[in-house]
């Protein structure tokens, strides 16, 4: 069998090139544990994945762990030790690995708790936005009819608006706060889930185990949440890590333009933003913010690349 | 000398005299003079967006302005007479037109006063400000250069009122035939700069006004261009790109010096606070609690870190010379701060955020980012000073230039319980004092207090002028120990102003093309 050829499971999988990954279209535990199986080995792998991994859990044991590895308090403002570059070490001993802010905040502790900030936000609005996006799909590629062209047309309006513009009018109006900030990005990203959700719904909604499970009687919830959906789980996985990168950077540009985080939170974002004035003068205060969001999304990218890949039954033998 | 050679030198000599007259349009036509401004104005029609009073007087002119010394001296008006206490009768000068050709008379005195006052009764328009320190109740044409005011109370310092710019001289025919929605953006008035064009995001084109009462100003075309953030003013100014801007962070101010800029330091009387909003959190309206926040801050500490040792922290509702000297700042006090507020009932709680019969004293703060210098900065200090004695900022909230000018304009509707903010000078004690005064427009954290209201109704009637010092002493004193604000310092101006451009920096802040712009290079 060549590289490009399908394995016998793969070849029962429906081929709809409308969308960017397929799933299988039957219900088949055997083949899901088979694929699970090689899940790890396979990353293992990537050497590229396996750094992504690595950066990735970086950012994670930052989040969770600030409290205990950040070497000072974020929040607390020195002014006679503003602006202090890297290494600097204050009258008490204390070293600050990246220098201080222009209010005398230690910047490397500030970055830790930032991490947060980003984590939280990226997965919460993707909680959100997944599941919204996951409900829409699936009525409206289940349903039909005029559910779907309702749902659709609210898909249409909201892609008119570029995703930034409109976060930033409703934060405009909202005002800024991190709870508004993650309901914003996660009522503003459903759409993309929607549409893949329906056109994998649409798919497989005809199939043998779908027309089966409607002859025996059972009821159209049951129908959608225990056949339809474990079968469209792969894209919206897909998705999802795709849409954390994105939701990263989106709190970093609200945050940067003053409506995202209240400045006293410490988020990427507002680090970019508060050093920018001091850009020429200070330029510890705006770097290593900068290398948190690009090695971030760049690495929660390159995996969602990797995974979609690897979900893809069409590329399984070349991941 | 041969004729033929006589005839070659004179046509050399006619050329390059021509050469040179026809280079001198070329120099004077150069490139504009960029100003950076920290918002969008809210509207060129100066009654109804006293928001952006630096470029409003750079259109238009009222009765009286200030020089750049900071006195009161006539601008449209000649000279201004009392008649009887109520009474004034002003004379205008003659000759004078508006940038459309209309001239200036009595007929546009009393047009632009009476348009004024009913709008204000109408409620329309941003004109508490302006009338609330100005309360006459008509304006009348004596002839055609001379106007009596009458005032519903004797003032002594109305001229002091009249260079609001909400009370510039308007074309009779112009604005009243015309709705204010369409002359909002096309204004015409009387100042030294005429309004070209405007667009959002691109700026506003200036020309000079060469029927201009004081002659045509130095330069010719000015740009001004609403630059919110000040890290971009910055950038477009070490660039290139723009002559001038207010508010250079004093940090920076050895980087710009270092990109080829120009930063002059000049002492200002624009005097910075924080308003405590009255009526929405209870805490506000107890005088220990006010007091007890003054006394949280360290505000020399704010003042040397910040600041770069700039500015001086005091009591500063009233500038110099009729500040009272006697009164001293409140000082870094925390334990006070504690013990003022434990007196006041607020204990501390669980989470040690003070609280008192179930309200926690958690306060909402509203702050800009560039309006004010190191603002954003000054408002997280005090949210952390707060925070060491039990009094939480729940939401440190950054609205936008355009949105606090707003606010404040209506006497700081929609602020929520703080707001950082300021008070142009007015050169006199009793215009200082309005900052407090219940029915003023500078009064935007609704304080009434009636002891302070018979005080100054008091002071405000006096004409004799060798009461006035004790009354305004004791007047600052009352209200220095009320605390209706969190007291700061006078704002240190650091104007960012390229090679080419000549500058005089006024004491109140304002950029006031006419005035400030002394020449350019080319």
């Amino acid at each position: 069998m060549t590289q490009l050829e399908y394995s016998p499971e793969d070849k029962a999988a429906p081929l709809n090139q409308s969308v960017a990954v397929e799933a299988p279209a039957v219900s088949q535990p055997a083949a899901a544990r088979a694929q699970a199986s090689q899940f790890l080995p396979r990353l293992y792998r990537s050497k590229a994945a396996m750094l992504c991994v690595f950066i990735i859990f970086l950012v994670v044991v930052a989040a969770i762990a600030a409290p205990w590895i950040a070497p000072n308090d974020p929040s607390v403002i020195k002014l006679i030790q503003r602006l202090k570059p890297p290494l600097y070490t204050n009258r008490a001993g204390i070293t600050y690995l990246l220098g201080t802010d222009a209010l005398g905040r230690d910047v490397f502790s500030r970055l830790i708790y930032g991490a947060r900030v980003s984590l939280v936000v990226g997965l919460s609005a993707v909680l959100i936005s997944g599941a919204v996006g996951l409900l829409v799909g699936l009525l409206s590629g289940y349903f039909g009819g005029l559910v779907d062209e309702v749902f659709m047309r609210i898909c249409d309006i909201q892609l008119s608006f570029p995703t930034i513009l409109l976060a930033l009018t409703i934060m405009a109006v909202l005002g800024s706060g991190l709870d508004k900030l993650i309901l914003v990005l996660g009522l503003t990203g459903w759409v993309q889930y929607g549409r893949i959700v329906r056109s994998q719904v649409l798919a497989i909604k005809n199939d043998e185990f779908v027309l089966a499970a409607r002859a025996t009687g059972e009821r159209q919830w049951r129908i959608l949440f225990q056949h339809i959906l474990p079968n469209i789980w792969s894209p919206v996985i897909v998705i999802a890590s795709f849409t954390v990168a994105s939701n990263i950077v989106a709190e970093a540009s609200l945050s940067f333009l003053g409506v995202g985080v209240p400045p006293s939170i410490p988020s990427w974002g507002t680090i970019l933003s508060d050093g920018r004035q001091y850009i020429g003068v200070a330029d510890w205060l705006t770097i290593p913010a900068g290398i948190a969001i690009s090695l971030t999304v760049l690495s929660i990218n390159v995996l969602g690349d990797w995974l979609r890949d690897y979900l893809d039954p069409r590329l399984k033998n070349i991941v | 000398m041969k004729p033929v050679r006589v005839i070659q030198r004179s046509i050399l000599a006619l050329g390059i005299a021509l050469g040179t007259l026809a280079a001198a349009p070329v120099l004077a036509a150069g490139k504009p003079v960029v100003f950076l401004d920290s918002a969008e104005p809210i509207g060129l029609d100066p009654m109804f967006s006293s928001a952006s009073a630096g470029i409003m007087l750079s259109i238009h002119e009222g009765l009286f302005r200030l020089d750049n010394d900071g006195k009161v001296v006539p601008a449209v008006a000649e000279s201004i007479k009392l008649i009887n206490p109520l009474t004034w009768e002003i004379k205008i000068r003659p000759n004078l037109v508006f940038h459309n050709g209309e001239p200036i008379n009595a007929d546009a005195v009393v047009f632009t006063f009476t348009r004024a006052k009913t709008l204000f009764a109408a409620g329309k328009g941003d004109l508490n400000f302006a009338l609330g320190a100005l309360k006459y109740d008509r304006m009348e044409k004596i002839d055609n250069l001379t106007t009596r005011i009458v005032m519903q109370a004797p003032d002594p310092i109305i001229t002091s009122h009249m260079v609001n710019p909400e009370l510039s001289i308007l074309p009779p025919k112009y604005y009243s035939e015309n709705p204010p929605e369409k002359v909002v953006f096309a204004p015409v008035g009387a100042g030294g700069y005429r309004f070209v064009s405007y667009k959002p995001g691109e700026g506003m084109v200036l020309k000079a006004f060469d029927k201009y009462r004081l002659g045509k100003p130095p330069v010719d075309d000015v740009i001004v261009k609403a630059v919110p953030e000040v890290a971009t003013r910055i950038s477009e100014l070490k660039a290139g790109s723009a002559d001038l801007m207010v508010g250079v962070p004093p940090d920076l101010k050895p980087d710009l010096e270092k990109a080829g800029v120009n930063v002059i330091v000049a002492p200002s009387y624009r005097r910075l606070f924080i308003n405590l909003k009255q009526g929405q959190h209870p805490a506000l309206a107890d005088v220990r609690v006010r007091q007890a926040m003054n006394y949280a801050i360290d505000c020399d500490e704010i003042a040397t870190g910040l600041f770069g040792g700039m500015a001086k922290c005091s009591i500063d509702l009233v500038n110099s010379p009729y500040n009272n000297p006697n009164l001293k700042p409140y000082g870094f006090n925390s334990a006070k701060a504690k013990q003022l507020l434990s007196e006041a009932g607020w204990v501390p709680g669980a989470d040690g955020v003070r609280v008192k019969g179930g309200v926690r004293l958690s306060l909402n703060f509203d702050t800009t980012n560039g309006s004010y210098l190191m603002d954003k900065e000054v408002a997280q200090v005090m949210a952390d000073s707060w925070k060491a004695v039990g009094i939480e900022i729940k939401d440190l909230r950054v609205i936008s230039s355009a949105v606090s000018a707003q606010m404040r304009a209506k006497q700081g509707a929609g602020f929520r319980d703080l707001m950082n903010s300021s008070s142009g000078p007015d050169y006199t004690c009793q215009g200082d004092l309005l900052l407090v005064q219940k029915d003023s427009g500078s009064n935007r954290m609704s304080w009434v207090d009636e002891k302070f209201e018979a005080m100054f109704k008091a002071f405000s009637q006096e004409f004799d002028q060798s009461k006035w010092p004790a009354m305004c002493n004791a007047a600052q004193a009352y209200v220095a120990e009320q605390a209706p604000v969190i007291w700061m310092f006078p704002e240190p101006t650091l104007y960012g102003v390229s090679k080419r451009l000549t500058y005089q920096a006024r004491p109140d802040g304002r950029v006031y093309l006419n005035l400030v712009l002394k020449g350019v290079k080319e």
